[in-house]
């Protein structure tokens, strides 16, 4: 298994791991699910903080479809 | 003919058959629907189920590329490629927070059907729309010959049909499937190939790994054969390798400016039935978690590589499945594979053929109504499917996943600034828009001809030039000039259109 002792420095050094002592896979894994974890709190947390309800762009986007329904029924007239 | 053969050509006429019946179910659909024809046929009557979206969302961002090609990449260069699985991930939730909401808000106010509709109409500028929907259409014809190779070479190798016949199956039908049902019909489909995919993909990982050893046998065999595949990055030159430690970070910009701005990703965001926090969050929940479990395919590559040294990159994940899974299992593989390259291609093709009919033809002649424009849109799909075919009849990409993201770079990098800053910065201008959609292009263009350096790198390079393109142009103007309040005005979407 790669990791980093005296003896395997330079090859080490080919492999662009000089200071990490750990698997390519879990630190790739491990980068990715902290990014997929954290994405999903993030998104909880934006959630959370919007209550979830209907909020002021929700409405505002209810009266512009109603401007684009009459718009298209005209269009169509 | 073996009895993989027999058994997968049963299989793939009923996939074919399956979506034909969607494509006819839509059609019908769009036809007694309430909205314009454009409305019912390019967003799907803005009616489609936020699930049924948020699948759609990650089954077309998940393609030929992430199944066939990126595992493909993966076999040849090893774990520094993975970043782009990271990358996209990150990319597709970040940004999504903060421009999702108030871009369906303007969109709506603008009337926009399309993303180079939003551009042209967000800035004012007719001409915009018009060529963006030109680079486009040449992009995305790249982006299909390379989807439409990807199914073809499945096709022979799961059924033993010639590549050429293959290619024009998959083309007949997915043509049909395109023009008939419009994004109704791609949505829904694509939300049934997305769970579809979501098992196939853990089945092919699973058994993969375990066949090798598991991760930590498979790396200490990496090793010994492949010492450069363990690295967490290359080492090396721009020109010489594909992802260095510069090329991670430009990977992340990429996933957030490129991925995010794909039109046939940004169509699901015009498409939403509401912009509701707690709608939007599920959304991006369900489209992240699914594209990260898609992305797990990747790994399929280098295990492939363990066990099969002399395959070709482009056909490792179906080497793997053909020879580790009995017959019926790899047929089920098969149609995951099938759903993967089709859910993006019919995607593509729907934005391509759209930008033809919605975007220069419904701009350049004064006679368009709704009806024509989708007729026109009907037979653009055909033509374009033509032009894949004549690609790919004479001479095919030889690497799949380059071809690929040399479409979605030069689109994604064109319409990046003016749809983020359309959404975050009253102030930028249509000339600064000009810029960007102008100076992203070119900049991936010059750095990986121009100067030879990593096509990986440059797909995150490519949207620093046109930020460079928008800031620097609409700082000046508005420096000289005064900002444009008109336009201030009506990018703000709480302020009614005169």
């Amino acid at each position: 298994m790669p990791g980093v002792s005296a003896s395997n420095v330079n090859e080490m050094q080919k492999t662009g791991k000089e200071d990490i002592d750990m698997a390519t896979w879990v630190i790739m894994l491990g980068v990715e699910a902290v990014f997929v974890i954290g994405s999903i709190i993030a998104i909880a947390v934006w959630m959370k903080r919007g209550g979830g309800e209907e909020d002021a762009l929700d409405r505002r986007l209810a009266e512009l479809s109603e401007m684009s329904k009459a718009r298209e029924a005209a269009e169509r007239n | 003919m073996n009895s993989l053969h027999t058994m997968a050509i049963v299989f793939i006429v009923a996939f074919l058959a399956f979506l034909v019946f969607i494509g006819v179910w839509a059609a019908r659909k769009n036809a007694r629907g309430a909205g314009a024809a454009t409305t019912e046929y390019f967003l799907g009557g803005k009616s489609t189920p936020m699930f049924v979206l948020a699948m759609s969302y990650a089954a077309s961002a998940v393609s030929a590329g992430s199944f066939i090609g990126d595992p493909g990449v993966l076999s040849t260069v090893g774990w520094p490629y993975y970043w782009i699985a990271i990358a996209t991930v990150a990319g597709t939730a970040i940004p999504g927070l903060i421009i999702i909401r108030r871009m369906r808000l303007q969109s709506e106010k603008f009337g926009s059907i399309t993303i180079a509709d939003y551009c042209s109409q967000r800035y004012r500028s007719p001409g915009l729309k018009i060529y963006l929907s030109i680079l486009m259409v040449i992009c995305f014809t790249f982006t299909l010959v390379a989807q439409f190779k990807g199914a073809a070479i499945l096709l022979e190798m799961y059924t033993g049909v010639p590549f050429k016949a293959g290619l024009v199956i998959m083309l007949v039908i997915v043509i049909f499937f395109v023009s008939s049902g419009g994004l109704r019909s791609v949505a829904w489909t694509d939300c049934f190939m997305g769970c579809f995919m979501t098992v196939m993909s853990a089945m092919l990982v699973i058994t993969a790994i375990s066949h090798v050893g598991g991760f930590g046998h498979m790396e200490e065999i990496l090793a010994g054969d492949y010492p450069s595949f363990n690295q967490i990055y290359e080492y090396g030159s721009e020109s010489e390798v594909t992802v260095t430690a510069f090329g991670i970070a430009m990977l992340f910009l990429y996933g957030v400016f490129i991925m995010f701005c794909q039109p046939y990703i940004t169509a699901r965001y015009i498409a939403l039935p509401d912009i509701k926090k707690s709608s939007v969050g599920k959304f991006l929940i369900i489209a992240i978690v699914t594209a990260a479990l898609f992305n797990l395919m990747f790994l399929v590559g280098m295990a492939g590589r363990v066990m099969f040294p002399d395959a070709e990159a482009d056909y490792m994940t179906v080497t793997v499945s053909t020879e580790l899974f009995p017959p019926i299992l790899a047929c089920i593989i098969m149609i995951g594979f099938f759903s993967a390259i089709v859910s993006t291609a019919t995607s593509i093709l729907l934005v391509v053929a759209q930008g033809v009919g919605g975007d220069i033809y419904g701009k350049l002649f004064k006679g368009a109504t709704p009806k024509k424009e989708v007729l026109v849109t009907r037979v653009a799909a055909i033509v374009i499917g033509l032009i894949v075919l004549a690609f790919n009849m004479v001479e095919p990409p030889a690497f799949l996943q380059i071809f690929i993201y040399l479409g979605l770079t030069g689109v994604g990098s064109s319409m990046c600034m003016s749809l983020f800053c359309g959404v975050l910065w009253k102030k930028s201008r249509k000339e600064g828009a000009w810029a960007s959609a102008i100076m992203g292009p070119a900049t991936y263009l010059i750095w990986t001809q121009g100067l030879g350096l990593s096509w990986a790198s440059g797909m995150g390079v490519a949207p620093i030039g046109a930020a460079v393109g928008m800031f620097v142009v609409s700082w000046v103007l508005n420096a000289v000039k005064g900002p444009d309040k008109e336009l201030m005005e009506w990018a703000d979407p709480y302020i009614d259109p005169k």
